[in-house]
């Protein structure tokens, strides 16, 4: 073989090894890791229990049929693992639906009635896996595992989220190289969602630890082959800057499609609940329907009222606050956060309250109503349900005389 | 589709694109068509924005219908000068970036660029056509108003809690984002009524027609500077694919994308000036800066920057530093002395003073060191907000080290980009939107607003100056 071919396949055999270490470090293996995992645990997604929700076994896999009241389903299976030897879950769903978030349960001997969740990308058709060694709660011994599932949060409307799917199979596996290289794949090229956080800074979904940037070990692994071409290929001047040009494109255009990959999977999620619908029924589509709800109960309440009638809004959240002030227009309202912040309420105006207690439990609340008749619920001092999420509760206001 | 709402998307594209027209003068250039249609949808939006908000309070429902003809006129009224003026003179015709034959790879290459934007497009315009408003800010502060005033019928002024408590007649409204600029509001009630009623995403589709306005003017406008095809388009490729600009246009109804589009364009165009002392190009990226403060408040802040390096560069250059060390020496005195003020338009009159700084409109920002280094760093360089581009873009100001040097243009967008990069080093480490960079939330957003500058920088300095832009 010529010189110059020696040198293309010492530098390619270079550019190889460089790209595996530089895996290896972002899946965060360990070195002296065997390839292969040494210990493992399989269960056939039959051997797992319904929760909540309905299902049933069925050619080794659990098929989940139908959410409970409160549109989540949960499989759980009893175990006896220690957790520092398997710190690698292998999950594999059917049919998974879209419109619904995955979270990883389990129960520790030391703390059995603490329930830990931990949230997973969207699992797809393939087997996914997570590296447990990342989080804390992960320790001594395991006794239970499972799988819950509900509307993705703020999406999607709990009562559309659910479409039956099978828990086909899931693995326990101890630390190997594999196991590692396959947790930072669906680390990297797992679907999430789109979230509030999302147009402050992507690549923080979820609540689990994540691997190592991608970016990262992209501009590593783009460095490392021009180095290694001007250091083997003796590339210069116009040639080093062409390979250099080259490497940046081609490491752009690689996250460019790990981006897209991931923006394709959202758009599919956002269509299998709009598509097609006509927006008089798409507006209705909205991750809090039960807010939406109470709105549209409260607007029919209070279609007597004069349309410059000015209305407080109080809530136990900001969220289902500002939310409930959104789908409250065109009515004239306004947040009240606190009680001392309405020093000066305008005697007739209307005072909100949702999904919060505070209307008897705030002492400077009930200071504030104390001259002031409940519009609804009327006759009942309490009524059933009162502290549901969909309760709400209206006041007119009346100063003291 | 409704006619009315396909004319609110057209409509704009004539009057703006005449109004651009007629301010760039009659240089045939590379890529003028692209620039064209690019800076005139933006420019076209915010005059049916003006128009809307000055004749419509009293009936948004119909703020189309009633705002439509004064944009026609516009349309007429521009078009027609420009043609009375290409048959009074002959256009100019310049060398830089015409029409240069492509070898077939290069040409294939820019149509799968090309493709790989309009589908990208397409991809998150979908996304924002499908789905009714989400990100937090959308929702809770930028359509408020407009939705309220759309449901309602007229613009109804909005007021502070307390002045919205103590009116007698119950005619005021309010939120918590009641002094925030109406601009976006009056661009959301055009759209909106022209689709017959509020709509949440044939409102917010309007984010993708902004991105894509960006892109076609920034590949105009970097053709016309001298850039070849296929570098502009890769360019325009590499802004267009960020994952947080798209974020912004797949999840839209927050207001940084346009201030970012808005910038951008501004510096676009005032480049023009820069490398061929074209007027026009000048008096339109000062009025695109000029539109900054009616978007966000902070667009004050990026206008005031922008001022600053315009004005300086219009100083001839055996007297800049001399202005600058007297501008120094001034602020210096005027800290010493305990502080002073400074008129900025939309945001009223800013105190500085050592330790502190005073935005009437916000809390006081207190000066002093906050360690938000990881933070950003892990925004920049690891999250995958912005791909590569934090770490081309010194490498890239490293390879043509020498253009920066010899091209006075490039100089001046340094600068800019430069003071850019200072305003926001200084408001993340220095003052309590630290927190902002801390807990990822505000911080990357300031950060997409000055991307497309940084862009046209880039453009910049890839560009092979002509022997035109050395005549200063």
């Amino acid at each position: 073989m010529r010189r110059a071919a020696w040198r293309y396949l010492v530098c390619a055999i270079a550019l190889l090894a460089s790209w595996w270490l530089l895996l290896l470090w972002a899946a965060d293996a360990q070195w002296s890791a065997p390839f292969s995992p040494q210990a493992r645990q399989d269960f056939n997604g039959s051997a797992f229990q319904e929760v909540f929700g309905h299902a049933e076994a069925r050619d080794g896999q659990l098929a989940v049929q139908a959410a409970s009241a409160d549109y989540s389903t949960l499989q759980t299976l009893s175990v006896n693992v220690e957790a520092a030897d398997f710190a690698i879950l292998r999950y594999h769903f059917v049919d998974f639906p879209r419109t619904l978030e995955l979270s990883l349960v389990f129960r520790t001997a030391v703390a059995p009635d603490d329930v830990q969740t931990i949230s997973l990308p969207w699992p797809g058709a393939g087997t996914a896996a997570f590296d447990l060694s990342q989080v804390p709660a992960w320790h001594g011994t395991i006794i239970e595992i499972g799988f819950a599932e509900f509307a993705t949060a703020q999406l999607v409307p709990p009562e559309r989220g659910f479409a039956p799917f099978e828990l086909g199979h899931v693995a326990l596996w101890s630390k190997s190289w594999r196991g590692d290289v396959a947790a930072l794949v669906t680390d990297w090229f797992g679907a999430w969602p789109w979230s509030q956080r999302s147009v402050h800074a992507l690549g923080r979904e979820g609540d689990a630890p994540h691997a190592r940037s991608a970016i990262v070990f992209v501009a590593l692994a783009a460095v490392a082959s021009v180095g290694w071409s001007m250091l083997l290929l003796g590339l210069r001047g116009r040639a080093a800057t062409i390979a250099a040009l080259a490497c940046a494109a081609g490491a752009w255009i690689l996250l460019d499609v790990r981006w897209q990959v991931g923006l394709g999977e959202r758009l599919m999620a956002t269509r299998a609940l709009y598509a097609g619908v006509p927006w008089e029924q798409r507006k209705a589509l909205v991750g809090d329907s039960a807010t939406l709800r109470a709105a549209d109960e409260i607007k029919t309440l209070l279609r007597e009222e004069p349309g410059w009638g000015r209305i407080l809004v109080n809530s136990s959240s900001g969220y289902s606050l500002l939310r409930l002030m959104w789908h409250l227009q065109p009515l004239n309202t306004a947040a009240l956060w606190r009680a001392d912040t309405a020093t000066h309420l305008p005697d007739g105006c209307l005072i909100v309250f949702y999904a919060t207690d505070a209307w008897y439990s705030d002492p400077s609340m009930r200071r504030l109503l104390a001259r002031s008749e409940r519009v609804w619920p009327q006759g009942a001092l309490m009524k059933s349900g009162f502290e549901g999420n969909d309760e709400v509760i209206v006041f007119r206001y009346r100063h003291a005389p | 589709m409704r006619l009315d709402y396909l004319l609110a998307w057209l409509l704009p594209l004539l009057a703006g694109s005449g109004v651009c027209r007629l301010l760039q003068g009659d240089v045939r250039v590379a890529g003028r068509q692209a620039a064209l249609l690019g800076s005139g949808w933006i420019a076209g939006v915010y005059a049916a924005a003006v128009v809307a908000g000055l004749t419509a309070r009293a009936d948004t429902a119909h703020a189309f219908a009633i705002a439509s003809p004064w944009l026609a006129v516009l349309a007429v009224v521009t078009w027609g000068g420009v043609l009375l003026r290409t048959r009074l003179r002959t256009a100019q015709l310049r060398a830089a970036g015409m029409h240069v034959p492509m070898a077939p790879l290069a040409r294939a290459a820019w149509w799968l660029l090309a493709t790989a934007i309009v589908v990208r497009l397409l991809m998150i315009g979908d996304e924002a056509a499908l789905r009714p408003v989400f990100p937090w800010d959308a929702w809770s502060a930028w359509a408020v108003k407009p939705k309220s005033w759309m449901l309602l019928g007229r613009a109804d002024p909005f007021v502070s809690l307390s002045d919205w408590l103590s009116d007698p007649a119950g005619a005021l409204r309010t939120a918590a984002t009641w002094n925030y600029p109406e601009w976006l509001a009056w661009i959301e009630i055009w759209f909106a009524s022209a689709a017959g009623g509020w709509n949440d995403p044939l409102v917010d589709v309007a984010w993708c027609g902004a991105l894509a306005s960006l892109a076609l003017a920034a590949y105009g406008y970097w053709r016309g500077a001298g850039l070849a095809a296929l570098p502009a388009i890769a360019l325009v490729y590499a802004l267009v694919s960020l994952p947080l600009l798209e974020a912004h246009v797949a999840l839209a109804g927050y207001a940084d994308l346009w201030v970012g589009v808005t910038l951008g364009l501004a510096v676009l165009a005032w480049s023009r000036w820069l490398m061929f002392r074209e007027r026009g190009q000048w008096l339109l990226g000062v009025a695109f800066a000029a539109c900054l403060p009616a978007i966000k408040l902070e667009g004050a802040i990026w206008l005031s920057v922008f001022v600053a390096i315009v004005a300086l560069e219009l100083i001839p250059s055996r007297w800049r530093l001399r202005v600058v060390a007297v501008v120094a020496g001034a602020l210096a005195i005027g800290l010493l002395s305990g502080g002073f003020s400074v008129p900025v338009p939309g945001l009223g009159w800013v105190g500085i003073a050592w330790g502190k700084l005073t935005i009437p409109a916000m809390p006081a920002f207190e000066l002093k060191w906050h360690p938000v280094g990881e933070a950003t760093l892990a925004s920049l360089f690891a999250l995958p907000n912005w791909h590569l581009l934090w770490y081309a873009f010194p490498l890239v100001v490293l390879w043509r080290w020498r253009s920066l040097q010899r091209d006075p243009a490039v100089r001046m967008l340094g600068l800019l980009v430069a003071a850019q990069f200072v305003l926001l080093f200084v408001l993340f480490f220095f003052t309590t939107a630290a927190a902002w960079a801390e807990d990822f939330t505000s911080a990357n957003r300031l950060v997409l607003q000055i991307v497309p500058c940084v862009f046209a920088f880039v453009a910049a300095l890839l560009r092979e100056p002509p022997q035109a832009s050395a005549a200063r």
